[in-house]
C-alpha cells in the first residue's frame, strides 16, 4: 500500500485553479521531491494532504487513511514542517516543543525523551531554555524540524527545509532527512536547492499546477535530454563536423568551439567506434566524455517549456 | 480534555509574559470600580436633580441624599453584567492576532486536536479571567460602597441578595456568551481585529437592561435570576453549539494564518 496516493486532487479558489487534476503515489519509506517555482501551488497541495485544507475535487490516501473522512488520524500520522517555522516567541524552546507533545498526546516521559533527543540532534539542546523571539533563522528551521518529527511520524512533510539555513546547518538538517529514510520513513519534500533534491529523493515531481514530469531524477535527464557524448579536438572541430553528421549511427551532432557535441543511437558500442572512425580519419582527439546534466537543467529546461506553451496557449486565446 | 489543558496552559504562559495586555485589560475594570465613587463625591442634594426618578414609590421614605446615592450605586452595577462582555473580546482577540503574527496557526491546526477543544480551550482562556476580574472588582464595589454611603440601608438597598446572584451566576453564562459570539462574527470575518471590533456589539442588548433598570421598570430580583438562569444557559450552550459549527479551520488557515 501506498504512503501517499492521491488520485484527481484539485483545488480552487474562487476562478483560480490553485492545484490541478493531480495524481501520484508515494511509496512507504520513499523520499519524494516536489518541485515547482513559486506559486505552482506545492504548499497548497501539502496542505490538502495534511488535511489542512479541503481538495476541491479529487481523492487522497495518506497512511492509510482517506483524506475528508479520517482526517484526524492523517493528521496525528504525519508530522509537517511549514513553509514559515512559527513559534510562541515568549515561550522558551522546550516549552514550544512540550506544548506540541501534548497535541500530539505524548506522555510526560515520552515527551521529555524526544525532546532531549531532537534537540540534541539538531545542536539546540544548549539553547532550550531560550526563548524562541531571540533564536535566529537557522535555528527556528532547525526547532520546526524537530517539532515536526517529535511523534515519530511515518509520513513528513518538509517544506523547503534548509531555507534560510547557513551550510552548516543545512548539512545537518540532511543528515537528519538521510536517517529519515534509513528508518523508513516517507518524505514528501519540496525544496528549491536542486542540487540538494537530486542527492536525496528517490523520485522527484515536476509541478506548475498540475504534474508535469514524475520520474527518478536519472530518467528525467535522460528523458528529457538525452546521453550526450562530447569530443574534445586538439584544433578545428568544424573540419569533422560535416563527416560526423553524415555517419548514420549519429543521431544528432552540435560544434561548440573545439568540441563536437554528438547523441549516439547506441552509446555503448558506438562511442568506440566513433573514436576509432575519427582517429582513423586523422582527428587529433584530446578527451572524450559524457556531459552531466543536473537535475537543474531539467528543471529549467520543463519549466520554461511549460511557460513557454501556457503563454502561446494565452497568445492563441486572445 | 489533556489537549485543552495544553492549550490552557500555553495561552496562560504567554498571557502571563504580555504585561501591556495585562495592563490594558484590568485598566477597564479598574475605571470602571473607581469611576462610581468619584461621581458618588460630587452628587449632593445640591448638585445632582433626579427628575421624576426621586418620585418613583420605591424610593418612599429615603431621603434625597440616600435616594441620590441608591440610584448611582444601582446604575452602576450594571457595569459589572458589561465586563464580562467586554474583556474576553480583548483577550481572545489577543490569543488569534498573537497566533497569526507569531504564524502558529499552521502547525497548531495541522496537530491531531479537535475543533472542540481548540475553542472550548481558547473560550475558558478568555472568559474565566474575565469572570475572575468581574468578581473581584464587584467585591472592591461593594465593599467600597460601604465606606462611602449616608446609611446602611441605603447600601442593604443596593447590594441585594439578588444582585450578589446574578453577579455570581450571570457573569461567566455572559463571558462564555461574548467568546461564543465572537467565535460566530469572526468567522465571517476576514480579520481578527475586525472581528474584536464587531464583538463589543454583544453590549446592546444589556444597554435595554441598562435603561429599563434606570426607568425603575426593572428590579434585578432572586426571581429574575432564577428564571432566566435556564433560558441564558440555553442560549450560551446554543450559541457555543453554533460557534462550533461555524469554526472552520480552512477558512482560519487561509484568511488569517
Amino acid at each position: 500500500m501506498p504512503a501517499i496516493s492521491a488520485r484527481g486532487l484539485t483545488r480552487t479558489f474562487g476562478e483560480l485553479v490553485a492545484v490541478d487534476n493531480l495524481t501520484f503515489d508515494i511509496a512507504q519509506g520513499e523520499v519524494f521531491g516536489f518541485l515547482g517555482p513559486n506559486g505552482a501551488g506545492k504548499t497548497t497541495t501539502i496542505r490538502m494532504v495534511t488535511a489542512l485544507i479541503a481538495p476541491t475535487a479529487g481523492a487522497c490516501t495518506v497512511a492509510g487513511y482517506e483524506l475528508g473522512f479520517d482526517n484526524h488520524k492523517i493528521r496525528r500520522a504525519v508530522g509537517i514542517l511549514t513553509e514559515v517555522p512559527g513559534f510562541y516567541e515568549k515561550l522558551t524552546a522546550q516549552e514550544n516543543l512540550l506544548f506540541y507533545t501534548a497535541i500530539y498526546d505524548l506522555d510526560a516521559d515520552t515527551a521529555r525523551t524526544q525532546i532531549r533527543h531532537y534537540l540534541q540532534m539538531m545542536d539546540l539542546w544548549q539553547n532550550r531554555d531560550q526563548k524562541v523571539g531571540t533564536f535566529s533563522k537557522g535555528m527556528r528551521q532547525k526547532l520546526a524540524v524537530s517539532r515536526a518529527l517529535l511523534h515519530d511520524p511515518q509520513i513528513v512533510f518538509l517544506d523547503e527545509p534548509t531555507a534560510a539555513l547557513d551550510p552548516q546547518a543545512a548539512t545537518v538538517v540532511r543528515d537528519v532527512i538521510r536517517r529519515l529514510r534509513d528508518e523508513n520513513r516517507t518524505i514528501f519534500l519540496t525544496s528549491h536547492n536542486l542540487h540538494e533534491v537530486e542527492q536525496l529523493c528517490d523520485r522527484v515531481a515536476i509541478f506548475r499546477r498540475s504534474l508535469l514530469y514524475l520520474d527518478t531524477p536519472q530518467n528525467l535527464r535522460a528523458r528529457l535530454f538525452g546521453l550526450h557524448h562530447v569530443v574534445e579536438f586538439s584544433h578545428g572541430a568544424h573540419d569533422w563536423l560535416t563527416l560526423v553528421q553524415s555517419w548514420p549511427f549519429v543521431q544528432e551532432v552540435q560544434r561548440e568551439n573545439d568540441n563536437l557535441v554528438v547523441s549516439l543511437q547506441e552509446p555503448e558500442t558506438q562511442k568506440p567506434k566513433l573514436i576509432q572512425m575519427l582517429v582513423e580519419a586523422g582527428a587529433q582527439i584530446q578527451n572524450v566524455y559524457e556531459r552531466q546534466y543536473s537535475l537543474e537543467d531539467v528543471y529549467l529546461q520543463l519549466v520554461n517549456d511549460e511557460e513557454h506553451t501556457a503563454t502561446e496557449y494565452a497568445e492563441k486565446s486572445k | 480534555m489533556k489537549k485543552m489543558v495544553a492549550i490552557m496552559h500555553k495561552e496562560w504562559l504567554e498571557l502571563r509574559q504580555e504585561r501591556w495586555l495585562v495592563a490594558s485589560t484590568l485598566l477597564m475594570p479598574l475605571l470602571l470600580t473607581g469611576l462610581p465613587f468619584a461621581i458618588l463625591g460630587n452628587a449632593t442634594a445640591e448638585t445632582t436633580n433626579l427628575g421624576p426618578i426621586a418620585d418613583l414609590p420605591m424610593f418612599e421614605g429615603f431621603s434625597t441624599e440616600e435616594t441620590i446615592q441608591i440610584v448611582l450605586l444601582r446604575q452602576f452595577l450594571i457595569l459589572f453584567l458589561l465586563m464580562p462582555l467586554y474583556l474576553p473580546s480583548t483577550i481572545a482577540a489577543h490569543s488569534v492576532v498573537s497566533e497569526k503574527v507569531s504564524h502558529t496557526l499552521e502547525p497548531f491546526l495541522a496537530g491531531p486536536v479537535h475543533t472542540l477543544e481548540i475553542l472550548l480551550a481558547k473560550s475558558l482562556v478568555a472568559a474565566v479571567p474575565a469572570a475572575l476580574i468581574t468578581w473581584l472588582c464587584y467585591a472592591v464595589y461593594t465593599f467600597g460602597a460601604r465606606l462611602v454611603v449616608v446609611s446602611d440601608r441605603v447600601h442593604t438597598e443596593v447590594f441585594t441578595s439578588a444582585w450578589l446572584l446574578a453577579v455570581i451566576l450571570w457573569v461567566p453564562m455572559l463571558a462564555m456568551l461574548s467568546v461564543a459570539l465572537g467565535v460566530i462574527i469572526s468567522s465571517r470575518t476576514t480579520d481578527p481585529r475586525t472581528a474584536q471590533q464587531l464583538t463589543k456589539i454583544v453590549v446592546v442588548p444589556l444597554l435595554i437592561f441598562f435603561f429599563a433598570q434606570l426607568a425603575g421598570l426593572l428590579i434585578v430580583s432572586t426571581t429574575i435570576v432564577v428564571v432566566t438562569l435556564l433560558p441564558l444557559l440555553l442560549l450560551v450552550a446554543c450559541t457555543l453549539y453554533a460557534a462550533t459549527r461555524l469554526f472552520d479551520r480552512e477558512r482560519i488557515l487561509l484568511h488569517w494564518g
